[in-house]
């Protein structure tokens, strides 16, 4: 199976450095907003919720193209082809995670797992991001995330409401170490 | 700009009734010399006459703000004729008039029919007997009966606009019997004291106050508001007598409101019984496409104000009217409001006339079709040159033009009028630009005018945002908020090389703004906050902020920082910082989000502590919006509150937060959506993982991550030097409660600031405590230092002092004093070492100042001391709490703390891993060492906890990001040079070698317990290293830098 990029949000610190990563590989320069991988901090509740693309099964954005310019290329990663794209917003809209966006009113863009080597696992050193085929325990992790779906507002609205839904289910115990820590 | 002065001298002198005769006489010889019949020099004449009398005799001011004085290349344009839509001035210059005269002109200058009927009228009778009824005033008055809306039916005469403004003032109050009304902001009614009182513009009213009372001001087009005024009114008492508004608002700047806006007010001035006014004295008579404004929307006014136009831009006229049901009011004393030249013949005859085109050649219906048309070319000028037109908007011939600065909309109208075109438009207020040409204009002219625009629109240089810098955002803001503006400046590049960024711009800035010797608290202080280069990269621990300004609480000036990510925001947003002088008049908060930079009000939130006032930000502009806020302590100017960030970080020493509060100032909040960009990405991210991997995450800095500052509990204990019992003793036997271990076992989680790697924040939480810490410093002086020793008491003062904007430290250190002083028995506080309730209770009396316990303890150490006499209980330096480290146990810590320039503090110099820590001559190089080290830290903005960093990777790092070599040498020196010119800014603010010292209790008291049981750092081992110090930094005995050392580090200009 293939690989599948997992937020551990119990993990995370709240550094960042996985966004500006992602936008420095992206965008050429460092812009977290317009990074593929966006945190929500709650810096009072001292909790941080990383938001990734899931490249679902059966991507809404992809669905709710009419120029068809979102594929699933051959790894089973959600692909935007932006000559195709018109920038109509569309997938936007679709998309119940608010993990694709757009420039402006232009072309769309999303994550493409870096073909295979994503910039932020690299740069997170507090292993709440991993790449890695998927067990028992990351596809229950990744399962309980993908259920909070939400269909209102902008993109940064969805993936808050999201966040706010993992933080206040989140098992808050003194850290041990362990797999999900 | 010309200058006038050259037209001619002035040669008024005196009470001349023989020069009056004559030159009067001059005057009407050329009126009565048909215009084009007068000799072109004797035109020439008339123009620089005409500015000589303005400025002798009417107001000089005119002149420059005048655009026929300001944009004159050789003579100010005169006045001479006129016709339909054509103007031309005394020396035969035509002109467009898309102007109007702000509406007068609606039937163009000069229209035949009117003056016609005007000449044949002043050759019958031009004014009245004043007994005698007059059939005009009479007739006009009917017919404006048969054309306004609703039951209006009797009508009062008068010349201008504010009379009739004033008259509807009186006559709603007659009818009423109450005082108040209810105007809308931005609006204009007239300049007399009575519509004066309705204006909604500061700039007009402010300095005239008190006006007529009862006047109440809500947005224009917000029904609610308007509602909710009335409701208000009527709950408290307060009699209104009307609402009144203009259709659309014209001076605002042609504001339209909403369809629903008018229909509202009727229904809700019906609700509340009182009347409505429309103020048409603009709008009225064609001018936005239906005969009256309010015709739009159908709806009847109470009374409706006429002006302007009405007397078809021949002769003033103005005209109040009203229902015979109101009107009832004024018939019992018919003289209670009266005007003698108010409704002359000449002006009822204009105003028929007027009525009459009006009518015959739809002027209204022209003013739809036309205004529909300009707007509609408008838009498409709008969409090809965003940048310089930002907004069109109005109603038929009533359009307004709206530009990003005055400065652009200036600029637009001088370049129609040297193109002919004469516009509104002045020099300090062009932002939004009026068209109100003649109803009646060609449609040919019209489209002159487009072209001409967009031929002068093609012209504008538009302010560029300075040129895309790498690692800098390349502006910083300038706030003033007494005046509440801002202003967008490059960041001066000159300083970048020489100050870094950080602390030494900060500084640098600093040193130029604020005079030393200004008090602190006056709204002269300013602050500077500043970013660094790295901030907003992926270069680890880079993103600190930091603000430079004088303290109120040791009156030096003074560094603070703080991590969390609001840095990096800022720089996202467009900029490397912020200058904040002033003093707001009410809280207000800064509001940035990208471009978009406001000042606020924020009084809803005064009085709310930090943590309320995040949720409040985060509540208006967005989850993940970043700031710096001020809880009470702040507000009540406590002199060492602190600003909090992100709930559980802080600006802490030195009375951050006091400045804020005095400048009444609770935030400043931040969203940016920009990024940083460096010089190349490969190669600064290869530099940024090798620094990162070989020598950030190495065992020198892991304990960071592994444990944060809880680490250092155990260490100073064992080596002696950890202050315990109001630093007594420098060993607490129960330090385990408060150690690493016990820290660990409370922890749930690990937080980072903005882009670092190493997380050293420990998330504890314990029976419903939460908070980011306890750090090594509250543990220490908010436990051991009172003796208190259940980590969860630490956990509850802390995040206390998180929410109140108090900072820990220094908070800390005076509980602990308190505790002291009620033990000895010099002044009982109620509070006892190791007591939890009485040392949780006070926390919030200091910063709310509600006790007299609060107060004393709001005063710090030294002054607390002080006040009770026991000037020898007492730890600080220059006034500041001192930090966690005994310096009797580690004389480096003595001098480091002598030295800073804020007092005592554990951030200038740390040397406390130095193997003998009492060898005199090697800690004083240790410390000026670390001082250069760390003056280059701080304004490279990087963390204490990045160790290892020395001057070579962070010159390889910005070497990387800026694309231009930096050397280790540059960033050495740099570091001596702030750290002398802050040295200056201190001497030039009085202090001197004395300040550079310790308290008593240091220098005298022996420390108890462990290694250094026993030790002072003497008076004697202090100057040996201070004179020492000195000499190796090139000052002289005085610690003042000698001439050479400052020619060396170039800062000899600011001696």
């Amino acid at each position: 199976m293939e690989k599948h990029l997992l937020a551990i949000p119990n993990r995370c610190t709240g550094c960042n450095r996985c966004a500006y990563a992602c936008a420095a590989v992206k965008e050429g320069m460092f812009m977290p907003s317009k990074a593929r991988i966006k945190i929500n901090n709650f810096p009072f509740e001292g909790y941080s919720v990383p938001s990734v693309c899931f490249q679902c099964p059966k991507p809404d954005c992809l669905k709710a193209c009419p120029e068809r310019a979102i594929l699933k290329n051959e790894r089973g990663v959600i692909v935007v082809e932006a000559s195709k794209c018109d920038g109509c917003g569309d997938c936007i809209e679709a998309c119940p995670y608010g993990m694709i966006e757009q420039y402006g009113s232009g072309k769309a863009y999303k994550c493409d797992l870096c073909g295979g080597n994503p910039a932020c696992v690299a740069e997170c050193e507090f292993g709440a991001l991993a790449f890695k085929e998927p067990d028992k325990i990351s596809l229950r992790l990744r399962a309980t995330q993908m259920k909070q779906r939400s269909t209102e507002g902008s993109p940064g609205k969805k993936r808050h409401h999201l966040a706010l839904n993992i933080l206040k289910g989140a098992v808050r115990v003194p850290r041990t170490p362990g797999y999900m820590g | 700009m010309r200058d006038y002065e050259e037209d001619y001298a002035s040669d008024y002198k005196s009470r001349d009734v023989g020069a009056a005769l004559e030159e009067a006489q001059q005057m009407v010889d050329i009126i009565l010399t048909p215009p084009d019949e007068t000799p072109l020099e004797a035109r020439e004449e008339i123009a620089r006459k005409t500015v000589r009398n303005f400025r002798d005799h009417i107001n000089k001011g005119f002149l420059d703000y005048r655009k026929a004085v300001t944009e004159a290349t050789n003579f100010a344009m005169t006045e001479w004729t006129g016709q339909g839509s054509i103007l031309v001035d005394a020396l035969d210059r035509e002109f467009i008039d898309v102007l109007g005269g702000f509406g007068i002109y609606s039937y163009g200058i000069r229209h035949p029919k009117i003056v016609a009927a005007v000449k044949a009228q002043l050759d019958r009778s031009p004014q009245y007997s004043q007994e005698m009824l007059d059939p005009l005033r009479a007739q006009l008055a009917r017919v404006l009966a048969l054309l306004t809306p609703g039951k209006i039916q009797y009508g009062f005469f008068a010349n201008s606009g504010t009379e009739a403004v004033e008259g509807a003032m009186k006559l709603a109050r007659l009818y009423t019997g109450r005082k108040g009304f209810i105007a809308m902001i931005r609006a204009f009614h007239g300049k007399t004291l009575g519509s004066l009182s309705l204006m909604g513009k500061k700039v007009f009213r402010e300095a005239l106050l008190p006006l007529l009372e009862g006047v109440r001001h809500v947005p224009f087009g917000d029904a609610d508001a308007v509602e909710q005024a009335l409701a208000a009114a009527k709950a408290v008492g307060d009699g209104i007598a009307a609402v009144v508004a203009e259709p659309v608002q014209g001076e605002a700047g042609a504001q339209v409101p909403p369809d629903d806006f008018w229909p509202r007010l009727r229904e809700i001035c019906n609700h509340y019984d009182v009347l409505l006014i429309a103020d048409e004295v603009q709008t009225g008579m064609g001018r936005t496409g239906e005969i009256f404004g309010v015709d739009h929307w159908k709806v009847a006014p109470d009374i409706l104000c006429l002006g302007k136009a009405l007397g078809g831009g021949v002769v003033p006229m103005s005209a109040f009217l009203s229902t015979p049901k109101i009107w009832e009011c004024m018939e019992p004393n018919p003289f209670m409001h009266t005007t003698t030249t108010g409704g002359n013949p000449l002006a009822c005859a204009a105003a028929l006339a007027a009525v009459t085109v009006l009518i015959e050649e739809d002027l209204a219906g022209q003013a739809k079709s036309k205004g529909e048309y300009v707007l509609r070319q408008l838009r498409q000028l709008q969409d090809r040159y965003p940048g310089v037109l930002s907004d069109v908007r109005g109603l038929g011939l009533l359009i307004g033009m709206e530009f990003p600065t005055d400065g652009i909309g200036y600029k637009v109208a001088a370049g129609l009028f040297s193109r002919g075109v004469l516009t509104a438009g002045t020099l300090t207020n062009a932002k939004t630009i009026r068209i109100e040409p003649a109803l009646n204009i060609p449609p040919g002219l019209l489209d002159e005018v487009l072209n001409r625009l967009e031929d002068v629109l093609k012209t504008i240089e538009l302010p560029r945002r300075p040129e895309p810098m790498n690692l800098y955002a390349g502006q910083v803001l300038f706030v003033d908020l007494t005046s509440r503006q801002v202003q967008k400046r490059p960041i001066n590049r000159g300083w970048l090389k020489d100050y870094i960024g950080g602390w030494g711009l900060a500084a640098r800035y600093f040193y130029d703004l604020v005079d030393p010797v200004t008090d602190p608290l006056s709204l002269e202080n300013a602050l500077v906050i500043m970013t660094g280069p790295l901030c907003g990269t992926l270069a680890p621990t880079g993103s600190r902020t930091c603000l430079v300004s004088k303290s109120p609480h040791t009156g030096t000036i003074f560094e603070s920082n703080v991590g969390g990510a609001f840095g990096p925001e800022l720089k996202f947003a467009g900029y490397d910082g912020i200058v904040i002088t002033g003093q707001a008049d009410s809280p207000v908060y800064l509001h940035i989000e990208d471009d978009k930079v406001s000042l606020e009000d924020a009084s809803s939130i005064w009085g709310q502590g930090i943590f309320e006032t995040e949720n409040w930000l985060s509540q208006r502009m967005g989850h993940g919006v970043k700031s710096l806020s001020i809880g009470p302590a702040g507000e009540n100017l406590v002199p060492y509150a602190c600003i909090g960030s992100e709930a559980y970080r802080q600006m802490g020493r030195g009375g951050t937060g006091t400045l804020f509060g005095s400048k009444k100032l609770k935030a400043i909040a931040c969203r940016g959506s920009g990024g940083v960009q460096v010089a190349d990405m490969a190669v600064f991210w290869e530099k940024v993982t090798q620094h990162k991997v070989s020598n950030l995450l190495t065992e020198t800095n892991l304990w960071a991550r592994s444990d944060g500052t809880p680490m250092l509990v155990d260490f100073t204990n064992e080596i002696g030097i950890h202050p315990t019992r109001n630093y007594s003793a420098g060993v607490n036997p129960n330090h385990q409660a408060l150690d690493s271990e016990a820290i660990s076992s409370v922890k749930i989680g690990d937080r980072a600031c903005a882009s670092c790697p190493l997380g050293c924040g420990n998330f504890t939480s314990v029976n419903g405590v939460q908070v980011e810490g306890p750090e090594y410093e509250t543990l220490c002086l908010a436990g051991s230092n009172c003796e208190m020793s259940d980590l969860e008491q630490v956990m509850r003062f802390n995040w206390l002092c998180d929410d109140l904007g108090l900072d820990t430290m220094s908070t800390g250190g005076t509980v602990g004093l308190a505790m002291e002083l009620s033990e000895s028995g010099v002044h009982d506080f109620g509070l006892r070492f190791g007591d939890p309730e009485e040392y949780l209770a006070v926390v919030e009396e200091i910063a709310d100042l509600s006790t007299a316990r609060g107060q004393d303890l709001a005063l710090g150490v030294a002054k607390l001391a002080a006040k009770y006499n026991a000037v020898g209980e007492a730890a600080h330096g220059k006034g500041l709490e001192m930090p966690a480290y005994d310096p009797r146990g580690n004389y480096g810590m003595g001098l480091a703390y002598a030295t800073s320039e804020r007092g005592a503090c554990h951030l200038r110099a740390f040397t406390i891993l130095a193997p003998d820590p009492f060898k005199l001559k090697l800690m004083t190089r240790d410390v000026i060492d670390d001082q250069n080290k760390n003056a280059v830290k701080w304004s490279m903005c990087f963390c204490d906890f990045w160790g290892s960093v020395d001057t070579t990777i962070m010159a390889d790092l910005l070497t990387a990001g800026l694309g231009r070599q930096v050397s280790a040498e540059d960033l050495d020196k740099a570091g001596e040079r702030i750290w002398n010119l802050i040295r200056l800014y201190n001497l030039r603010a009085g202090f001197t070698a004395a300040d550079d010292t310790l308290s008593d209790k240091l220098t005298k008291q022996k420390l108890e317990r462990g290694p250094h049981d026993g030790r002072v750092l003497s008076k004697e081992s202090l100057e040996e290293m201070k004179t020492l110090y000195y000499r190796l930094r090139g000052w002289d005995e005085g610690g003042r830098p000698r001439e050479e050392k400052l020619r060396d580090l170039g800062l000899q200009s600011l001696r």
